[in-house]
């Protein structure tokens, strides 16, 4: 399983690989990392239909979260992928937006690996 | 009957103040003299008294030779009046009646020394003393000094006619008139005493009549009949009006000798019966007006040949000269008795008790140097012995003829006297008339002085007025100042909180991307140790390395992460701190410089690489600036920095694009870069130089500061948000996003503005502006 994680922090690459560890040595599931929008957009371009789940920040320079999963989901990719948003904008503003643009789960920052490793498998 | 009393004095008191008012030149002098004395003991208050006493001894409508008893007592009852009340100023008066009393009792010089003073001091009030000033024409014949008569009076002339008032020269001219005649020069007489009399007419009438009869006399004696004739028939029904009956004989003596000389007997009887009539009252006093009027009706007699009807008029007059011993020539006539018996002989034929008369009358007048009756005595004394001793006769003739050339000689003399007397007189009117018109401009300069004096006072009022206002207008703007002061202070800390209010949505982001790292790795840490330890346990070594490397790496994140959480909460308090700094006159020029290489060499130390250039420009000739000083390092820290950033991210982007393509794109900046991509990378590829340039200035009062760096200049779209707090194109965790919103509020509250010029691809400039106080 690919997972396409999006964010701008760049410090989130190791922190998924070292959350991911085992998953990963048992290739389990496959890290893509993207640090923008536009970066994640190449990037499934590249890899299409690879990635089932995409996890995005919201808060990023330039092409922001809630702009990417509009784009995403407007693309009817077929499948359809699985779209989380992650982010430190815990306000119902936000939240609504995301739900409106189609995303499929809402994750507030810091990051609880346990409940999102529990959301990945129930997605998948 | 005291209250009727007072009421009718008040109301004349009214009419005299009416009149004086109703008439250029007073008229106080026509008033009913006798009625105020009649009042005055009846007056209650003894500012009445006072007023009523001025009125009696300023204005006494009687020609007054000699001081007058009632005179001295009206003087000594003001003195002591006012010595109650001193409501006036006494010291003329005071003067006067101690001139009086010298005058009376024979020292007649000090007198003048005094009636002097008290004229100079009366002059000094503008007072008119017409009256006074007549009655000093006594003290000068009494004197006998003529000469001291006619400068007294030409001086006092010259001041009237410069100084005022006008009514005081009819008395001067009066009494230069007194002086001509004296002189025996009646055209000049004539011509003063008319003078007089034109001054006197509007307030002084018996003045005026009297100038008149005199004029008449003067005429007379003259002999011009024709003109005495009209003057004294002018005179007469005037001076028949007034009470003074030896005026009248004075006006109808002259009349008489003219209708004797014309043949007018019947007219010339009817003017004697009147001069009798008129001065009989003197019948029996020390006067010889009334032996003049008996005289008069015995020449008439002896003119129409009626000796024995002249004789008992000679006989009365002998009688009388006799009894008071009155001299040939006197001031009120010349008593030709004696030369009347001769006449009354020679009709009788009796020619020796005729020639004794005539004897003694020219002895008479030799005695008395009368000498037109010497030179009239002398013909008939010639004549007399033309037959009887023609010897004595020629000698008659001889001294007839000396003392006329005597006369001639003194007359030749008087009429280069009178010429040089006119051309002095000349000389003096032309003087006169300089100095009157020196004073009128005097005068006008005064009336100027005070126009300005008064327009300036008005103005000074004004000032004081408007300064009055505006300090209270200053006070209050001062007021409104220190509360608009306190609001703006508390608007910028609510705009602070507010904005930071707005923000806690932000911040939260902020600091939970650093704390979502600490908190994970610290989490995953744990757990790697716990998986390390199992690693040792079966002593896999290559695992445990490759963990505790991990472990290491966590560990610096977790640091790291923890510092950009510290950095954010410090600008969070900086930026909601209320500035304590106090506004000091810095130079701007010495600030800027030093935070430019403060920014430069900490930049330079934190990265060897670094590697920009700067340059300045400042304006020596500018104003220092009251600022606060650290704030305003802050805004222009915050601004190089960003510069510096700007200028070496181009540099770098653009030599990391040359070596490793298109490794990432992570900024707006750098999105934006990629549409000027193209242009620029042909132009600076390596040859591209940061540069950062401050420059200062003065501009309308405004101190300006530029920081220009010439970076990839701010997008379009991104413009209007870089001021907002939180707001960054920097990469994440370089920058909190609240240096420019610091500044942008520190500039504001300087008073002053915080703006910015870009062009995409060239650079930006910032540029404070900053008012100067």
């Amino acid at each position: 399983m690919k997972i396409l994680v999006v964010d701008d922090e760049k410090d989130i690459q190791p922190l998924f690989q070292q959350r991911f560890r085992k998953e990963i040595k048992n290739g389990e599931i496959d890290f893509v990392f993207a640090y923008s929008g536009i970066e994640a957009l190449s990037c499934l371009k590249d890899c299409k239909h690879e990635a089932v789940l995409i996890l995005s920040d919201i808060n990023m320079p330039g092409m922001s979260g809630l702009e990417l999963l509009s784009e995403i989901k407007q693309k009817n990719h077929v499948p359809p992928p699985v779209v989380m948003m992650i982010t430190a904008y815990g306000d119902d503003e936000n939240y609504k937006r995301a739900m409106e643009l189609g995303a499929d789960d809402f994750l507030a920052k810091p990051i609880d690996f346990i409940s999102l490793k529990d959301k990945i498998k129930t997605f998948v | 009957m005291k209250l009727t009393y007072n009421n009718i004095f008040l109301t004349l008191m009214l009419i005299i103040t009416f009149e004086r008012d109703g008439f250029s030149q007073s008229v106080h002098f026509n008033y009913d003299y006798d009625s105020i004395v009649n009042q005055l003991p009846l007056l209650k208050t003894d500012a009445e008294k006072i007023e009523s006493l001025i009125l009696l001894i300023d204005g006494n409508p009687e020609v007054i030779t000699e001081p007058q008893s009632n005179q001295i007592s009206f003087l000594k009852q003001l003195i002591e009046l006012n010595n109650k009340n001193m409501t006036i100023n006494i010291e003329p008066y005071a003067e006067l009646d101690e001139a009086f009393s010298i005058w009376l009792a024979g020292d007649y010089e000090n007198a003048l020394v005094k009636i002097k003073r008290s004229i100079d001091l009366f002059d000094q009030q503008k007072k008119i003393i017409a009256p006074l000033l007549m009655q000093m024409r006594t003290l000068f014949n009494l004197m006998n000094n003529q000469d001291e008569r006619f400068n007294f009076y030409k001086e006092k002339l010259n001041y009237y006619l410069i100084n005022g008032p006008a009514e005081n020269t009819a008395s001067c001219y009066h009494g230069i008139a007194g002086y001509y005649n004296y002189k025996a020069d009646y055209n000049l007489a004539i011509s003063n005493y008319l003078r007089a009399g034109a001054i006197y007419k509007p307030f002084w009438q018996t003045m005026y009549n009297n100038e008149i009869a005199v004029v008449g006399q003067m005429y007379e004696t003259w002999g011009n009949e024709e003109k005495a004739v009209y003057y004294l028939n002018l005179a007469l029904p005037l001076i028949r009006k007034s009470v003074d009956t030896v005026n009248i004989a004075f006006t109808l003596m002259p009349l008489i000798n003219i209708s004797i000389n014309h043949k007018k007997f019947e007219l010339a009887h009817k003017y004697a019966d009147e001069s009798i009539e008129v001065t009989s009252r003197y019948k029996n006093e020390n006067s010889p007006i009334y032996a003049l009027a008996v005289l008069s009706k015995a020449l008439v007699f002896l003119a129409m040949k009626e000796a024995d009807l002249a004789y008992p008029y000679l006989m009365e007059v002998q009688g009388l000269v006799e009894r008071f011993d009155f001299q040939f020539i006197n001031n009120d006539g010349d008593l030709e008795s004696d030369f009347g018996f001769y006449r009354y002989y020679m009709l009788k034929n009796d020619r020796k008790s005729a020639i004794s008369y005539l004897q003694t009358a020219y002895n008479k007048s030799v005695k008395e140097e009368a000498n037109i009756f010497q030179l009239k005595y002398l013909k008939d004394l010639a004549s007399y012995y033309e037959k009887q001793n023609p010897a004595l006769s020629i000698r008659y003739i001889n001294s007839y003829f000396k003392l006329q050339e005597t006369l001639e000689e003194d007359n030749q003399k008087v009429k280069v006297a009178q010429y040089e007397i006119e051309q002095k007189e000349l000389e003096q009117n032309q003087s006169i008339i300089v100095l009157k018109q020196e004073k009128a401009i005097q005068e006008a300069t005064i009336n100027q002085r005070n126009t300005i004096i008064w327009i300036s006072l008005i103005a000074l009022i004004l000032i004081i007025v408007s300064m009055i206002f505006l300090y209270r207008q200053f006070r209050l703007n001062k007021k409104t100042l220190l509360s608009l002061r306190k609001t703006q202070r508390q608007l910028i800390h609510a705009e602070k909180m507010a904005s930071l209010g707005e923000l806690t949505a932000g911040i939260a982001h902020e600091i939970q991307n650093p704390l979502n790292f600490v908190n994970n790795f610290s989490e995953v840490s744990v757990d790697l140790v716990t998986e390390m330890n199992e690693e040792i346990e079966t002593g896999n070594t290559e695992d445990v390395k490759a963990i505790s490397n991990d472990l290491k790496q966590n560990l610096e994140k977790i640091s790291h992460h923890g510092k950009r959480a510290s950095n954010i909460v410090k600008g969070m308090l900086e930026h909601s701190r209320a500035s304590d700094g106090k506004r000091e006159l810095t130079d701007i020029n010495t600030l800027a410089d030093e935070y430019l290489r403060l920014a430069y060499h900490s930049l330079k130390a934190k990265d060897k690489s670094f590697n920009a250039d700067f340059k300045t420009d400042f304006d020596k000739t500018l104003p220092k600036t009251s600022i606060v000083p650290q704030d305003i390092g802050r805004v222009l820290l915050n601004l190089i920095n960003n510069a510096f950033h700007a200028c070496t991210e181009r540099s770098r982007t653009g030599t990391e694009r040359s070596r490793t393509g298109t490794e990432r794109s992570r900024t707006s900046t750098e999105r934006s870069r990629t549409s000027t991509e193209r242009s620029r990378s042909a132009v600076d590829k390596n040859d591209f130089k940061p540069l950062v340039s401050i420059s200062t200035s003065k501009e309308n009062d405004q101190v300006v500061i530029k920081v220009k760096d010439n970076g990839n200049g701010i997008p379009a779209k991104v413009l209007d948000k870089i001021f907002q707090p939180f707001f960054t194109t920097k990469p994440t965790g370089q920058g909190t996003g609240l240096g420019l919103s610091l500044s942008y509020d520190i500039i504001k509250a300087h008073g002053g503005e915080l703006k910015v010029d870009t062009k995409e691809g060239e650079g930006s400039e910032f540029r404070i502006q900053l008012p100067i106080f």
